[in-house]
């Protein structure tokens, strides 16, 4: 009754009937692999509310302050106001710690849920005319996401996060030519300046979460007006959109995800902790750790940076910094080619149409086992990043392991191209098959009911 | 059965025929001359532990851990006679008074590294710069590439073996002599060593303190997880 | 000429202006020979269109599965909302009770437990609430085409050719406004500057000059006894205690190692060899030193760098070597720079 008085009042001013019934009978298409981009929705959602809660305590600022509080192993030590101020939230604040943990959780999971997006849209060819919109936009919101993350970790000032500060000063050092501009424009200076923390800090809660919040909306616009895309199936053609209705059942099902993403989350930052900055100590310049490893999510730069060897390459006036290769063009490169791949592909197959129903993985054997074999590289990258703590916990030589990471690099994805080529082929065969022979028993069925 | 008996006698006559030897035995280390501590050392440590205790390197790992540090006598005596990993047990090969004049020995004379006046914050800042590169700050040890070993995990490592080696520089570790690290910040380090080794450590599972490794691995468990609770939710659906 | 043609046309141009078409062409034959679409039969297609046509609205959705159990489904639905209810109460115990005698972080296993079930529960309920309780159906409609009708097109094309057929001296207006937007972006470009004093001569510094001692980061000089063979110290210039870029390692090379390599006896005073502690390929302090083979090593990356063969690399990403010190024995028994770094410290960047 409240709910429809108050519709009526809206209506009243701002004419929302329309609207409200063309959304309330909006179809969404009834499969699991559509709600991954829904996990990533909610984890922003989540990432902004607890985001929220830290910044009421989050003191932005490199100053340098004694610590006295609960956590006895850094009694008495200098460190950043923001270091200080995390451990206050971590030991102090109550539900701080968990606040905490959920924020970090979130975001890893946030990308997690991102790239499982990205790999269903690329593997069911949901990418094509005329969704290369939302596909650049899309990607543009991962790039934005792994930037967010990066500054996140890079301005709670532990000696974690100040080592991943450094690294990324220096790949950008390596960006041709205005590199030594832009890392001090970027970061104030050598890094630790004292303006980085304050800088990264308000693109960290403000400058990128607004674009990815505007991108987010019209990302989402742009699928409310184009219509999801429709596995093949009965029914299910390029002129129309099978599924069910937002109200009810699809509302029930949507924010019941959201919540248990929710229960999810807050049950991870209760039973596994992450980054326990107390453990790593304030960031001091002379300080290092190994198994400074940064979040997963740019485990594949890091990875390409350890298994590139030292390459001297003189180009004009220039010797180029070994960390461009691996640290900018590499990324540059894969994110190129993940812009331009609907591009490309409508290029050369001279595709000119509107693609609204799915094309399952197998058969488009090329399309799928180019992007495993993609996937499989960042895999490799990823334990590559991870080799010391490999070595560690194998009590194996770093040594090898990376040697033998480097023949992977190579073999690991071309083995994955033949494979998946194969297995995709002989099942697109099989389907046609099947299909030729289903054909044929129904024009047989045809025949006999018509000459019967 | 007559076997039973006759083994259980015979285990009986055994027993009181070697009581009175033994007993001779006893008799006559205690009317021994006191045992020669230095020789004992020469003969059954310094193999292990060098000359004065200052600790012998194999190629990569320690053949013994330097003494230098270890003023407990009760720990010393506890080692001596029930050993070590990797220390063999002395309590059949030496009598009693010549282990106790061992730990005196070490303890007393060979052990010249006060381990007292540490702070743990002070240690920290120190551990650091000098150890964490190797060691992390977890003290859980590192990979490293050289020679196929890696910094080894210092959880379970006693105040006198981490003083020991700081100052002595075991394997590939380089040493830390007095000139460079004074026995205060030494006894920081030790101190702080001990504080992470069992630290309070709020927030769940730790992970084996590996970092974002395996919170990653983490991440993506629960992403196939809810991707799994997806295919629930959308049970039955057809696309 | 329709739209289509149109833009087809228009991309042609292109194509062959970029000299693409006949690669294009090629393509196409290539991709047509593994290309075999399947689109369902055109029947079918007609089949579900009108399907489409007429179905548009709630009452013609097809009922896929009816609500499932009533009392089984009520009974499951009120279980996961009554658990999540119970949860939440506790969270707010847990919660009130905890801040009332003293926060402990150790609070955070319960605390998050209890708000991970209230949560969980509820979208569970939520969703067995959708799959027992509401009727299920499958909806179907047509999809609007995703250009504009031609009509529409035309009106807006209209309205915007009406528009600026109103205004006079058009050239002026648009002149203008490049030429302000080109000033804009310069000035945005000057502003920049301020984010950030010169990288230079910051960058190129080589930190060391002639005579200074060698300080540790507790303020005392390093001598020659300092160090015994197989140790190293972290050392630093007078006023530049801690700074980053600063801090260079110190090392006694062993005995033995230098008998190794006796061409290098003489460059290394009393064993002694100082270089930058700054890895060249990202930056991260060079920390670990191992005193079997006197390499120095980046836990970063796990760059190696020989400490008797002047800091060259031997392994890992980095390509430069560290840059040296070279040092000198005042009469006073301490040890000096001899001069600056033989290369700026740092990571490598463009123009160095």
């Amino acid at each position: 009754m409240i709910v429809r008085g108050l519709a009526r009042w809206l209506d009243r001013r701002v004419r929302l009937a329309k609207f409200t019934r063309h959304a309330l009978n909006h179809i969404f298409p009834d499969h699991w692999s559509f709600m991954l981009g829904e996990i990533a929705l909610y984890s922003f959602v989540i990432l902004v509310l607890t985001g929220t809660f830290l910044a009421m305590f989050f003191n932005a600022s490199s100053a340098k302050e004694i610590y006295n509080g609960p956590y006895l192993g850094l009694d008495g030590v200098t460190m950043s106001a923001a270091y200080k101020s995390v451990l206050h939230i971590s030991f102090e604040v109550p539900a701080g710690l968990l606040v905490r943990q959920m924020h970090h959780w979130a975001a890893l999971i946030f990308l997690g849920a991102i790239v499982a997006h990205l790999a269903r849209i690329f593997f069911t060819g949901a990418y094509r005319r005329p969704r290369e919109i939302n596909w650049v936009i899309g990607l543009t919101l991962f790039l934005l996401a792994i930037t967010n993350g990066y500054l996140g970790y890079s301005i709670v000032g532990d000696l974690l996060s100040g080592t991943g500060l450094r690294i990324g000063y220096a790949i950008l050092l390596s960006v041709p030519v205005i590199g030594k501009w832009l890392a001090y424009i970027a970061l104030g200076g050598n890094i630790p300046a004292d303006p980085t923390i304050p800088r990264l800090y308000g693109l960290h809660i403000f400058v990128v979460p607004a674009l990815i919040a505007g991108l987010l909306a019209l990302h989402l616009a742009i699928i409310w007006r184009q219509l999801h895309t429709n596995y093949p199936g009965p029914r299910r053609t390029n002129r129309t959109i099978v599924g069910s209705r937002l109200w009810p059942s699809y509302t029930a099902r949507s924010i019941g995800l959201f919540l248990i993403l929710f229960g999810v989350i807050a049950g991870l930052a209760a039973l596994v902790q992450i980054d326990p900055i107390w453990a790593y100590g304030p960031y001091d310049p002379t300080a290092v750790l190994p198994g400074a490893q940064p979040d997963w999510y740019l485990g594949w730069i890091e990875g390409a940076m350890r298994l590139f060897p030292g390459v001297n390459l003189h180009l004009g006036p220039y010797l180029v910094p070994g960390l461009f290769f691996s640290g900018l063009l590499f990324p540059v490169l894969v994110f190129g080619g993940l812009y331009l791949y609907p591009f490309i592909e409508q290029f050369i197959t001279v595709d000119e149409q509107d693609h609204n129903v799915l094309r399952m993985p197998w058969e488009r054997p090329f399309a799928t086992a180019l992007g495993c074999s993609a996937l499989m590289m960042m895999l490799v990258l990823l334990v590559a990043a991870g080799d010391d703590v490999v070595a560690l916990a194998l009590g194996a030589s770093l040594q090898s392991i990376r040697i033998l990471l480097r023949i992977l690099f190579f073999a690991a994805p071309a083995a994955t191209f033949l494979v998946i080529h194969w297995l995709c082929a002989r099942r697109k065969r099989r389907e046609h098959e099947r299909a030729r022979a289903d054909e044929e028993r129904s024009r047989a069925q045809v025949r006999t009911a018509s000459s019967g | 059965m007559l076997t039973q008996r006759a083994l259980t006698w015979s285990i009986l006559a055994l027993f009181l025929l070697l009581l009175p030897t033994s007993a001779a035995l006893f008799a006559q280390t205690d009317t021994q001359p006191e045992p020669d501590a230095p020789a004992l050392f020469h003969t059954h440590c310094a193999m292990c532990h060098g000359e004065h205790g200052e600790g012998v390197s194999a190629l990569v790992s320690i053949a013994g851990p330097s003494l230098k540090a270890e003023h407990n006598p009760g720990m010393a005596m506890l080692a001596i006679q029930a050993g070590r990993p990797g220390m063999p047990v002395f309590a059949y090969v030496l009598s009693v008074p010549q282990m106790r004049a061992l730990a005196d020995y070490v303890t007393q004379q060979l052990a010249d590294i006060p381990l007292s006046g540490g702070n743990v914050s002070n240690g920290g800042v120190l551990f650091r710069v000098n150890c964490a590169p190797c060691h992390r700050t977890a003290v859980r040890g590192g990979g490293m590439v050289f020679i196929g070993t890696n910094a080894p995990d210092l959880t379970d490592k006693t105040p006198a073996v981490i003083a020991g080696a700081i100052r002595w520089g075991p394997g590939p570790m380089p040493p830390f002599p007095e000139s460079l690290l004074d026995n205060q910040q030494l006894a920081s380090i030790v101190d702080y060593v001990s504080y992470v080794q069992h630290p309070p450590h709020p927030g769940g599972n730790a992970l084996g303190w590996y970092g974002p490794i395996p919170e990653g691995f983490v991440a993506w468990i629960i992403v196939a997880a809810l991707i799994g609770a997806t295919i629930w939710i959308e049970k039955g659906g057809k696309g | 000429m329709s739209d289509d043609q149109e833009s087809r046309g228009g991309a042609l141009l292109a194509r062959v202006l970029f000299g693409w078409e006949a690669l294009r062409l090629a393509a196409g034959q290539i991709a047509a020979l593994f290309a075999s679409r399947q689109r369902p039969g055109t029947a079918e297609e007609a089949a579900a269109v009108r399907d489409a046509e007429t179905g548009s609205s709630r009452e013609a959705d097809r009922l896929i599965r009816n609500v499932r159990h009533l009392n089984w489904g009520t009974f499951l639905v009120t279980f996961f909302f009554a658990v999540s209810l119970a949860a939440g109460v506790s969270f707010m115990g847990i919660y009130w009770v905890a801040d009332k005698v003293h926060w402990d972080a150790g609070n955070t296993l319960p605390l998050g437990i209890s708000l991970g079930v209230f949560f969980g529960a509820f979208g569970a309920g939520l969703i067995l609430h959708a799959q027992w309780l509401m009727r299920r159906s499958e909806a179907i409609e047509l999809r609007e085409s995703p250009a504009s009708p031609p009509e529409t097109r035309e009106e807006a094309d209209h309205a915007y050719a009406a528009g600026t057929a109103d205004v006079q001296r058009r050239a002026l207006l648009t002149g203008m406004g490049t030429g302000a937007a080109a000033l804009l972006v310069a000035m945005v470009w000057s502003v920049l500057r301020s984010l950030a004093s010169p990288p230079e001569p910051a960058l190129s510094d080589t930190v060391w000059t002639r005579g200074q001692k060698l300080l540790r980061a507790d303020g005392k000089p390093i001598s020659v006894d300092t160090l015994q063979p197989g140790s190293t110290a972290v050392v630093f210039p007078p006023g530049q205690i801690g700074f980053e870029k600063a801090q260079t390692v110190l090392v006694r090379v062993p005995q033995r190692a230098l008998e190794l390599w006796p061409d290098r006896v003489d460059r290394a005073a009393h064993g002694y060899v100082a270089y930058s502690r700054v890895c060249t390929h990202a930056g991260c302090p060079v920390g670990m030193f191992e005193e079997t083979t006197c390499l120095l090593m980046c836990p970063c990356h796990q760059s190696t760098f020989n400490v008797l063969d002047d800091g060259q690399p031997t392994g890992g990403p980095a390509s430069r070597p560290l840059p040296q010190l070279r040092l000198y024995v005042a009469d006073d028994g301490t040890l000096r720079a001899a001069g600056g770094f033989s290369q700026p410290p740092g990571p490598g960047y463009w123009g160095m």
